[in-house]
């Protein structure tokens, strides 16, 4: 087990993830959670309850004859990880592994599965008002998944993903 | 009487030394028998049994001859003997003497048959006698008779044959210990040692059966375990065995039955047994006359049948606290405790080999070589004690199939009556051990094709006189091992499988066009009832053949790295035959390397692996092969069948892996082996296992996975997308 794991929200309860549901969102008022990382120069946002744990990723054994997003198995712990590339996932290029990589281990029920991101930036907690709904984007498949826009202050912009549908859509 | 055309006097003569033998050696057993009973009050069961099989042989062999007559009353004896070994007939000496009178009978028929030379002349003297009294039954209650059954292990009593298992109960309730007598013998000399060991047993105990153990500690040995009733004391049997190198396990403890039976003193069984208990020679006793005045009259000295200890009070506290433990030595496990805990024993190999890696490197340090040599001796202890743990496990796993075997048959019962056939269900080797997770998943497939069978397979009685059958079809459903495989087979005598409408049925459902149907040959056309929408019925039935079926069977089958074949024959029938592995959870495998990456090839799926000669592949039309042995070998690069291929001829220096299943080799060529390891295959995601090409992953170290191969799909795969490869498909 690597000693950089970051263990954020052990067997956290499984919910729809409140940035998923403007509605459910806007009349709370209560703060939102959100993991952040980037991608290429881009930073994006996912529903903190859905990543169990972030590690450095230990060796990977390609899984030959799979499609190219699954960048192969790796093993935490003793269980086998599926591992999906994210950047791949979003249409963006590749994902090129540095010392900065980061394995989101997700907290779903399907199977095990880990998504390579480029850097893991912070955690951030966001009252409602910060988080913009149903933003106007253009129309490509890293925007199909964008459920709003988190703006922690003037200069700082962060795409907030919804990676559910994403995530089952690439392991069916 | 006397036949026009006598058998030549060859066979007659033949016969008869023969028969004398056999006579010779019954009435020596009668005699000893005789005065067994005289002495002890009791007959030497193993003598009993023997006389038994003396009749048995004088049967067959006057059947041989066609001594009807003779065969005739052998036969009725036999059966007599066979109510007497099994304890269903007390043996009084008015049966010992029926039986002296029919040796006599037979000796008497010999002389005739010599004197006239001819079969038929001892019609007259062979006309069966029937027993002036009829046998006393002992007294046998079906739960007195239930309960010491119970004392004997599971897995035990399914192997024993009804006498064995009568001959145990006996000595289980006469309060003798049950011994397993754990012995190696070289294969080479197996039968002799094995004679010499029962022979050095006899004086002191009855040895009831001799099984072979899987256990077998070297290749050239053969691992027997002897189940001995220990008839004298323990100082006594270690005597005995002195010059043998044995262990001796004790399946059940002496009074073993008296302290069960305590056990179950306050409950109404034991009144029952109460009331059952009767001198057991009563009605014998009466009519036993002194026509014989060699034969006691039987009297009250003659002992009842052991009777169980229940219906003695128990004598003191000891015995109180003894009969509250548990009998039963079973523990029911939830097979996911097993896999977590192979687990743990995969993951302290990896313990093991970091280390040893510690040790090799202390090794080189000045000063610290004694503590290296001290750690690695450590580590070699270790890893002999973890090798105990993981074949224990392993052992836990296996059950017999006979299990799923029992549950097929009542399937078969119920749908032959639905359909209104009749169908017979033979059973061999249900005694083969398999993983319990191999024959959960294999229950399903194998009842699609015994359903298969009784419904497509099986004619109806009228059918099957037009075409001079038995009316009751038979299904045979086979199992044994052949290496590290076993072997399913369920062969039907049915009407065959049709391969022109199956054909047929594969145009019409898309699975094939016409102009390929005629390249196909025989055995490719039956293997299409395996693809997808292909019913091997014309309509639709009341049980299978609704379309999914055995496309099914056979992914189930290959999901468990596992293959099936089939052959059939018009008129004939239909056989299916299913290859498995015996355990899933841990098995041997060759690590390979190709382009840099590890992969782990399970052991018992290849044959051999060799250094591969460039100069030794040829081309035949796509394909490239070698010579092996005379046989031309079809090579699978692995790097091409993983889609990460590489230009140009195969590099030097590759090696070849013979994969074998079943019938089919396939080369498989690889750059360079990474030497051999004991895997615990894990499964991985279903969503990145369906490349297809890999059964699961395993740890090497460090974290590393090594994807394991599926080597039977990449066989099938290969042969199946290789047009060229038809002729050598059959292997």
């Amino acid at each position: 087990m690597t000693d950089d794991a970051i263990v954020i929200a052990p067997a956290a309860p499984l919910h729809r993830p409140a940035a998923a549901d403007p509605n459910a969102v806007v009349p709370g008022g209560a703060a939102l959670e959100f993991l952040c990382f980037t991608l290429g120069r881009e930073e994006f946002g996912i529903d903190l309850h859905l990543v169990k744990q972030i590690v450095s990723p230990p060796p990977i054994t390609f899984v030959p004859r799979t499609r190219s997003y699954f960048l192969g198995v790796i093993s935490v712990r003793g269980s086998v990880v599926t591992l999906i590339d994210l950047r791949q996932l979003l249409g963006l290029d590749p994902a090129v592994r540095d010392k900065a990589s980061r394995i989101l281990l997700l907290n779903i029920d399907r199977e095990p599965v880990g998504l390579m991101v480029d850097r893991v930036t912070q955690v951030r907690r966001v009252a409602p008002n910060d988080f913009e709904t149903n933003p106007i984007l253009e129309e490509n498949p890293a925007t199909a998944h964008v459920v709003g826009i988190l703006r922690p202050n003037r200069s700082e912009q962060i795409t907030v993903i919804d990676l559910r549908d994403i995530i089952e859509e690439a392991l069916r | 009487m006397s036949k026009q055309h006598p058998k030549p006097h060859v066979a007659i003569s033949e016969f008869l030394s023969e028969a004398q033998e056999i006579i010779e050696h019954l009435s020596n057993n009668l005699m000893q028998i005789d005065g067994d009973l005289k002495q002890r009050n009791e007959a030497d069961a193993a003598l009993i049994n023997e006389t038994f099989r003396n009749w048995h042989t004088l049967k067959g062999l006057a059947s041989t001859f066609g001594a009807e007559a003779l065969a005739t009353l052998a036969h009725v004896e036999e059966n007599r003997l066979d109510d007497i070994r099994m304890g269903r007939v007390a043996l009084t000496p008015d049966i010992l003497d029926h039986l002296f009178g029919s040796v006599d009978t037979v000796m008497q028929a010999l002389v005739a048959i010599n004197t006239a030379q001819d079969f038929g002349a001892a019609q007259h003297l062979l006309a069966p006698t029937p027993l002036a009294q009829g046998a006393a039954a002992e007294p046998s209650d079906a739960l007195e008779a239930l309960l010491p059954r119970t004392l004997i292990p599971g897995d035990i009593a399914e192997v024993l044959t009804e006498y064995e298992e009568h001959r145990l109960t006996a000595n289980i309730e006469a309060g003798r210990a049950i011994l397993k007598i754990h012995a190696s013998f070289y294969i080479a000399s197996l039968s002799a040692d094995l004679e010499a060991i029962t022979a050095a047993l006899k004086p002191v105990g009855e040895h009831i059966t001799s099984l072979p153990s899987d256990e077998a500690s070297h290749p050239d040995q053969m691992d027997i375990e002897l189940l001995l009733a220990l008839g004298r004391s323990r100082a006594e049997l270690a005597e005995a065995l002195t010059d043998y190198d044995v262990r001796i396990d004790t399946l059940i403890p002496e009074n073993a039955w008296a302290m069960f039976a305590t056990a179950v003193d306050a409950t109404p069984l034991s009144e029952a047994g109460m009331s059952q208990l009767p001198a057991p020679s009563a009605t014998a006793s009466a009519a036993s006359n002194a026509e014989l005045d060699a034969v006691p009259a039987p009297t009250d000295n003659r002992q009842p049948p052991a009777a169980p200890a229940a219906l003695r009070a128990p004598t003191d506290n000891g015995e109180k606290l003894m009969s509250l433990r548990s009998v039963s030595q079973t523990v029911r496990v939830d097979i996911s405790k097993l896999d977590r805990l192979m687990n743990s024993v995969g993951e302290l190999g990896l313990v093991r080999t970091a280390i040893s890696r510690v040790s090799d490197e202390l090794r080189v340090v000045a000063g610290r070589r004694d503590l290296a040599i001290e750690l690695h001796r450590i580590v070699r202890g270790f890893e002999r004690r973890l090798a105990d743990i993981r074949e224990g496990i392993l052992e836990v796993r296996m059950v017999p199939v006979g299990q799923m075997f029992d549950r097929l048959s009542q399937i078969i019962r119920k749908e032959s009556r639905k359909l209104g056939k009749e169908v017979q269900f033979v059973v061999s080797g249900a005694e083969t051990e398999v993983d319990k997770l191999i024959i959960e998943e294999l229950s399903d497939p194998l009842m699609h094709i015994i359903r298969n069978a009784i419904d497509h397979g099986i004619e109806f009685a009228a059918d099957r006189q037009l075409t001079g059958k038995p009316e009751a079809g038979t299904i045979a459903l086979t199992a044994y091992q052949k290496g590290n495989h076993v072997l399913i087979e369920v062969e039907d005598d049915g009407s065959g499988i049709d391969t022109e409408r199956i054909l047929e049925a594969a145009i019409a459902a898309g699975n094939l066009l016409p102009e390929q149907a005629d390249a196909l040959n025989e055995r490719e056309r039956l293997n299409l009832i395996f693809t997808p929408g292909i019913t091997t019925s014309s309509e639709l039935s009341v049980i299978s053949g609704r379309g999914v079926g055995m496309d099914v069977v056979k992914t189930n089958i290959s999901a468990l790295g596992g293959i099936v074949e089939v052959q059939s024959e018009i008129g004939i029938g239909t056989k299916f035959t299913i290859t498995m592995p015996v355990t899933l959870a841990i098995t041997p495998a060759l690590l390979v390397k190709v382009r840099d990456n590890i992969y782990a090839i399970p052991l018992n799926t290849v044959a051999e692996a060799m250094t591969l000669k460039p100069e030794d592949v040829r081309q035949i039309m796509n394909t490239e092969t070698m010579t092996l042995r005379g046989q031309t070998l079809p090579l699978c690069r692995l790097d091409t069948y993983l889609n990460i291929p590489r230009d140009g001829a195969i590099p030097p220096g590759s090696r070849v892996i013979v994969a074998a299943l079943g019938q089919r080799r396939l080369g498989l060529v690889v750059d360079a082996l990474a030497g051999q390891q004991d895997v615990v295959i894990k499964p991985m995601g279903d969503s990145i296992s369906r490349s297809g090409c890999f059964s699961g992953v395993t740890d090497i170290g460090n974290q590393q996975l090594a994807l394991v191969l599926d080597t039977a799909a990449a066989i099938e795969e290969f042969f199946m997308s290789n047009d060229d490869l038809k002729p050598m498909m059959m292997g």
